[in-house]
């Protein structure tokens, strides 16, 4: 028998590796398979660059209801309309006193709940009472709300999709209710009750009734016949501030421009081509255009990315994915150092399986800030962000004072600009035609009226102002107008259309 | 002689039913110019908030006036108040407010048998009076005064002239109570389902799907 040589020891060796390399592959390929991974979205830069450089938001963080009111039973209400956050979610450790979303906690905790539908009117006359609400004025499926702050929903929840509000009343403490503005159902759910002096909503209700605005529905104010429960802030006196602003690439340079491109594209820019038109827009692209980060000449940073969505994902696994990556692009520092609030605006829902949703968000600081538009925009399809839009300002002179509204109270704004809102409003398609006074017409499609601060959009040199100002919005088949008028001389100021 | 002293019986009698005819219609006449009526109403204004004669259980009052005419208003709130034994101002009861009412309603179709109310209806101080001018021909005046205590007040609405002079005057009468003293309203969800129908209703939702 022959003795294997050394060349026979090297072809056995080689053998073996060979074997283990395709061991591992196949382990790999299973891998792949199995995560359902696009090998043609994989890079080097996947692998190395997914460290988050700022703190990741986590969905509580984000969501806050655009505004809170209060009733006291007596045909007065109390409204905040800025940055609600303080009522509705803080850490645990904050020391503030209950929330909203700990009081829902608390009340979803108790072993027999119970959900019954029911009408309107049985919603406004609970209300009436003493009671509290919060509104959002785009809607948010329950099971993110529940996900968000680990409410423990039962299965009784279910029937409720959407939540526009939510709201517990004195004068039913054994209720929660939840109005479902897109199908215009009203919920009651119903759990054990409690003593009054044990619910965490009794002391809520005393903190948000020491910082809201004084507010009468607007019945009250023009009579009975304009019926219309939209309630109509009545402060004495108020902050008024006007601020002007510039955009983070006026601000921060080409060094910012830079550092935020680098989150996308690596330290190095490899494979990536940047492009510099005469207007003043810088153009990033990697490869053959698989990825594009268009920073504009207003101060906008607009990024794109090809492919398919990897797989079906939920709102709340979206959401997490969208604020993942946020953290990894710049987060919402502005070229300043300064760290804005995140506030969840809107969610734009695509029909389908594994379609697209963008959340859009504003930023918040103490007080909250109106976008026309969105301050941020980030598209996620499956478990990947797709599109990217950045548009943030940067506060430049800012002014402060406190101001009464003297002659030009909401409603007399109201009675000032009726022709021109029914105007914008027809030219909208919100009305058909003119089958009754403009007065009537605009004060039955009304759905809110609050005082607010308002980011108005830029110029093309990308500076612009952030003003108080009284907003009427409206609402009908989904589209919602934003209409703005002066606090000062009740001038039209213009408007959204969302 | 009978006849002369009858005669003169006569033109005493009438003498004295003039003389309190004249007395019933000067006190009428006075009371009313004091504390009632100054002028006719606005057609231009509409006291939208508070209604009169309306209760309202809370320490605050609206008050919501529309104005449908460019012209200028002064809005002022009286407490009722009357004198007591010391000559000190305390508030008008309910009690007292109605049957001040009732007096002045006998007075005014004749059946009463007083000229005046027994109590003397003065005008409280509450806050200080408000101009507000519409240029327009809709405006709203919209004011919250807080702070109130129990009582029958009155919302006075003047439509000046030029000068300080009054054209018209509307007023609203309101009762404010202790927002305790509210009546217990019926349950809203009296006829609503008992929990174990809810249950099942639930429970059948969650199997068959909605």
């Amino acid at each position: 028998m022959k003795e294997p040589g050394a060349k026979g020891i090297t072809k056995e060796f080689i053998k073996s590796v060979t074997m283990v390399v395709l061991f591992l592959s196949t382990i790999l390929l299973l891998y792949v398979f199995w995560e359902n991974i696009n090998p043609g979205q994989m890079n080097i830069r996947n692998l190395t660059e997914q460290e988050s450089l700022h703190p990741v938001m986590t969905p509580a963080e984000v969501v806050a209801p655009d505004e809170i009111q209060l009733s006291y039973g007596d045909g007065s209400y109390g409204v905040i309309t800025g940055n609600t956050r303080a009522y509705w979610w803080t850490p645990q450790d904050s020391g503030q006193g209950p929330t909203f979303t700990y009081g829902v906690g608390e009340f979803l905790q108790a072993q027999d709940i119970f959900v019954e539908e029911i009408t309107r009117d049985q919603y406004q006359q609970v209300l009436a009472l003493e009671s509290l609400k919060s509104i959002f004025d785009d809607p948010l499926p329950l099971n993110l709300l529940c996900q968000a702050y680990g409410w423990d929903c039962p299965s009784a929840t279910e029937s409720i999709q959407q939540v526009s509000e939510i709201a517990y009343s004195f004068g039913s403490m054994e209720s929660l209710f939840v109005k479902d503005g897109d199908r215009n159902l009203y919920y009651r759910i119903i759990g054990n009750g409690e003593k009054i002096e044990q619910s965490p909503f009794l002391s809520l209700y005393q903190r948000i009734a020491l910082g809201s605005k004084v507010a009468y529905p607007l019945t009250l104010l023009l009579g009975e016949e304009e019926a219309n429960p939209v309630l109509v802030p009545l402060p004495s006196e108020f902050p008024y501030v006007i601020t002007t602003y510039t955009n983070e690439r006026a601000a921060g340079g080409e060094d910012f421009e830079k550092s935020l491109a680098k989150t996308f594209f690596g330290a190095t820019f490899d494979f990536t081509r940047i492009i510099q038109d005469a207007q003043g827009t810088t153009t990033y692209m990697y490869g053959y255009g698989q990825r594009v980060l268009v920073a504009g000449k207003e101060g906008t940073f607009r990024y794109k990315e090809e492919g398919a969505p990897t797989q079906e994902a939920t709102l709340f696994y979206s959401l997490e994915t969208a604020l993942g990556f946020l953290s990894r692009h710049g987060g919402t520092q502005d070229p300043l150092g300064k760290v804005y609030d995140l506030h969840l605006s809107k969610i734009i829902r695509q029909s389908g399986p594994s379609a697209p949703t963008t959340f859009v968000f504003d930023l918040w600081e103490d007080s909250a800030i109106r976008y026309e538009g969105g301050a941020l925009a980030i598209t996620v399809s499956g478990n990947r962000v797709t599109a990217f839009t950045r548009d943030f300002h940067v506060p430049e002179k800012s002014q402060t004072q406190q101001f009464s509204a003297g002659d030009y109270t909401a409603v007399n704004v109201l009675a000032t600009n009726h022709q021109q809102m029914g105007q914008v409003l027809m030219e909208n398609g919100f009305f058909q035609d003119r089958k009754e006074e403009t007065f009537l017409m605009v004060t039955k499609a009304l759905e809110s009226i609050r005082l607010e601060e308002i980011r108005f959009s830029k110029t093309e040199e990308g500076v612009g102002k952030i003003e108080t100002c009284w907003c009427f919005f409206f609402e009908k088949d989904g589209k919602r107008l934003e209409m703005y008028y002066s606090i000062r001389d009740a001038l039209p100021m213009g408007y959204t259309l969302r | 002689m009978f006849c002369q002293k009858s005669f003169q019986n006569f033109i005493g009698k009438k003498l004295l039913a003039g003389l309190l005819t004249l007395t019933l219609l000067f006190g009428m006449f006075s009371f009313f110019s004091m504390s009632d009526v100054y002028g006719a109403e606005d057609p231009a204004v509409t006291v939208v908030n508070p209604l009169d004669g309306t209760t309202v259980y809370s320490s605050s009052l609206l008050i919501s006036v529309k104005l449908t005419a460019p012209e200028t208003i002064r809005v002022n709130l009286y407490k009722q108040v009357k004198n007591d034994s010391n000559g000190n101002p305390v508030a008008l009861t309910f009690d007292e407010w109605s049957k001040v009412r009732s007096e002045r309603t006998a007075i005014v179709s004749g059946t009463a048998l007083v000229a005046e109310p027994a109590i003397q209806v003065l005008q409280g101080w509450v806050m200080e009076p408000v101009f507000f001018t519409s240029t327009g021909n809709l405006a709203f005046f919209t004011k919250k005064v807080e702070n109130l205590s129990v009582g029958v007040y009155k919302v006075k609405i003047d439509t000046m002239g030029p000068g300080e002079t009054v054209l018209y005057t509307t007023e609203h009468i309101v009762f404010l109570k202790e927002k305790t003293a509210q009546p217990v309203q019926a349950n809203v969800f009296e006829n609503s389902q008992t929990g174990t129908v809810s249950f099942l209703q639930n429970l059948l939702k969650s199997i068959f799907g909605r």
